[in-house]
């Protein structure tokens, strides 16, 4: 069976997650990882093969040497709150990046740091870029959407997609469907919020105003499409206790006939770190299948790149609505390979 | 009877404040009263005589007028008759964040502590309620210091910390002046911060080991907008925290450990000025099970903040009438989130102020 070599930029909760997940997969332990899709393209998850991380934290790097290589990242951003949140700083250079990767060649990358990492995120993307390497891109930092960039995977024949990973069954999802209940009911979605907190580095991070605003509109224009007059959806707050859990509040107004208003409130409690993993694991294989077929044809390759992101990610190139999205996504890298 | 009050922000909660003192001069009912006399005074006893801001909207403006400018979207609820003051200049130092400052359109011109004070000695003014944005310490103090130098009392609504100050330099500056001051923090009538600590104390009386606690607050005014930036918000989280975990002996404890965390935390646009509050408190009770308790509690802002400063203008108003100088403390504990003493609980806070009422018997603060 052909493996997919994968390096991840950033070892976070959801990566370490990702990992302990792909081994009780190894051992075939299926019933403790519920996994959504058995197949994607031609792979099943046990083909998914991590071959090194990425991080800038001392504290991680030394604390994860023995399982899979880590080298120290790169960080080029002011990135005040996650210089406030990480004593330690193991800080490599873009070159040393490069020739680290250059030495793995894996099929995919995927960047997986903190958000606010404009600059940092950039010359991932442009080193990756140059090198053949299909990124994904799980930060809500413009990458996908930036046309240069993503003509630069394509001309190369790799893929990027993203941007912002969608959670499995996270806040923004289930905000989605319950519009979408409304909507296709023929009710008027006037206005909605979803207020999430947690207790996680990147949810610290986004206390910073810039960030916050970023994601917010990722979020909220995300939830939008699918029929929302006015919405307002983001990370609200850093709640140390709550840790990796999360729980967002969401609440709606709906116009019904005669112009009666409902309302609808919900609290979800998910986990963040768990909540990844199943999108992931997804598109990792998606784009693997796409480079396997497609990499002398740009057409295609822009294409899937489309589907993809549409399937994963909160801000892709192109939006589509959920079912439409799952839809698409399933016919070209489920159905056909069964 | 007059109270000569000097208005310090002419925003939304100036309005709320402003028209509600109308209401009570034309005879109409108003809901909701905390307190109908404080001492002799009644609300209808306020009268506004001096205003400052730093919009271009709103100075030069009659403050009847004023208060309906962009941005303060409170609404119309009595026709205003003309009051006959301008709104003045005041000093903008960092009242004004960057990213409010194409929403505050203020001016520039240059006015200096002397011009604060000219304003309140000509308009004869006796109490001053400071209404800034959250986060404007320079411009608070500056008006502090012109209140102590014109003799006028001073009711600090925001998170700024000057009766509270440690050192307590304010304390004993308008102590020596016989001036009074009252803060700070203004509490709502029923706000997060009083629902909150009254859950709490429930679950503390009742023996209940409480874990853990969020309060997350919203809103879309520009009180919430201006409080985005995390910088400006260090006071307001600190009064707001110690305002619950004061209610616990072991308080300090669960703070240190990061199991409270309170503050506000979003704007969203479309709420205006309705400010929604989601508490959440887990605590372990008999033989170590689980309590919890969630609450929403959603209120006006504005009307919130007024109700409890019409109060806290005739207590600084009735310690003028006594003679008394420096920090008002045990009306302050009960009506403001972060005074130089809290009260262990909202009764004993209730009965300092009504203490303070009835027979001018204030609590000791060091």
């Amino acid at each position: 069976m052909r493996k997919i070599s994968v390096v991840v930029i950033g070892y976070g909760n959801s990566i370490y997650n990702l990992q302990n997940f792909l081994e009780l997969i190894k051992e075939r332990r299926y019933e403790d990882v519920l996994i959504w899709h058995k197949k994607v393209g031609g792979y099943n998850a046990e083909d998914i093969d991590l071959k090194a991380f990425f991080e800038i934290d001392c504290t991680k790097i030394d604390m994860f040497r023995d399982k899979i290589p880590i080298y120290r990242g790169i960080l080029l951003d002011e990135a005040e709150f996650l210089r406030k949140a990480i004593n330690d700083l193991c800080v490599s250079d873009p070159k040393e990046f490069r020739e680290i990767i250059r030495s793995i060649d894996p099929d995919v990358a995927v960047l997986a740091i903190n958000s606010g990492e404009e600059k940092t995120s950039r010359e991932y993307a442009r080193i990756l870029s140059e090198e053949s390497i299909s990124l994904i891109n799980m930060t809500p930092e413009k990458l996908v959407n930036n046309d240069t960039l993503r003509r630069s995977f394509i001309s190369r024949g790799s893929l990027i997609v993203g941007d912002d990973l969608m959670s499995h069954a996270g806040g923004t999802i289930l905000h989605r469907y319950l519009v979408r209940f409304f909507t296709e009911r023929g009710l008027k979605v006037i206005k909605s919020y979803q207020l999430d907190v947690s207790g996680t580095l990147e949810t610290f991070v986004t206390l910073d105003e810039k960030i916050r605003s970023l994601k917010r509109d990722v979020k909220s224009r995300s939830i939008e499409f699918e029929g929302v007059e006015k919405v307002i959806a983001g990370t609200t707050d850093y709640i140390p206790f709550l840790k990796d859990q999360r729980i967002s509040h969401i609440y709606m107004e709906i116009e019904a006939p005669m112009k009666k208003i409902f309302r609808l409130e919900v609290k979800y409690w998910s986990y963040d770190g768990v909540n990844a993993i199943n999108t992931l694991i997804d598109v990792i294989r998606a784009v693997k299948t796409s480079e396997d077929e497609n990499s002398k044809d740009p057409v295609s390759l822009e294409r899937d790149i489309e589907i993809i992101s549409a399937y994963g990610f909160k801000y892709p190139p192109k939006l589509m609505n959920i079912d439409e999205s799952i839809k698409k996504f399933e016919e070209r890298f489920i159905y056909s390979y069964k | 009877m007059s109270i000569k009050v000097a208005i310090i922000g002419v925003g939304n909660i100036a309005s709320a404040l402003i028209q509600s003192v109308y209401k009570a001069k034309k005879g109409e009912k108003i809901e909701g009263l905390m307190s109908e006399f404080i001492g002799r005074y009644t609300i209808s006893d306020i009268d506004f005589v001096a205003a400052f801001d730093v919009s271009k909207n709103k100075i030069n403006k009659d403050l009847s007028e004023a208060i309906f400018e962009y941005p303060n979207i409170f609404p119309k609820i009595t026709d205003l008759p003309k009051i006959g003051v301008n709104v003045s200049p005041g000093p903008v130092l960092d009242g004004v964040a960057d990213h409010m400052r194409n929403i505050f359109n203020p001016h520039e011109l240059n006015i200096d502590l002397n011009d604060v004070i000219d304003v309140l000695k000509s308009s004869g003014a006796e109490i001053a309620v400071n209404l800034l944005p959250v986060g404007s310490e320079k411009a608070s103090r500056l008006y502090a210091e012109a209140c102590l130098k014109a003799g006028v009392a001073f009711v600090n609504a925001i998170p700024v910390f000057i009766a509270s100050d440690p050192e307590r330099k304010w304390h004993k500056m308008f102590k020596e002046n016989n001036l009074p001051l009252l803060g700070d923090d203004i509490k709502g009538q029923v706000g997060a911060t009083i629902l909150h600590r009254t859950l709490v104390r429930l679950l503390h009386m009742r023996g209940v080991l409480l874990e853990e606690t969020y309060q997350v607050n919203i809103g879309g005014n520009t009180d919430f907008l201006n409080m985005m930036i995390e910088e400006r918000l260090y006071s307001k989280r600190l009064s707001k925290t110690e305002a619950v975990s004061s209610i616990l002996p072991y308080g300090k404890k669960l703070e240190s450990e990061e199991k409270i965390r309170i503050g506000p935390s979003d704007y969203i646009d479309f709420l205006g000025n309705t400010k929604i509050a989601y508490i959440y408190i887990k605590g372990r009770s008999f033989g170590g099970f689980p309590v919890t308790i969630e609450a929403k509690l959603t209120v006006d802002d504005k009307s919130m903040a007024s109700a409890v400063l019409v109060d806290a203008i005739r207590i600084a108003k009735l310690a003028l009438d006594r003679g008394d100088g420096g920090v008002i403390a045990g009306p302050s504990a009960f009506l403001f989130k972060h005074p130089p003493k809290q009260a262990p609980d909202d009764e004993t806070a209730y009965y300092w102020f009504t203490r303070y009422v009835m027979t001018g018997e204030d609590i000791f603060i060091d």
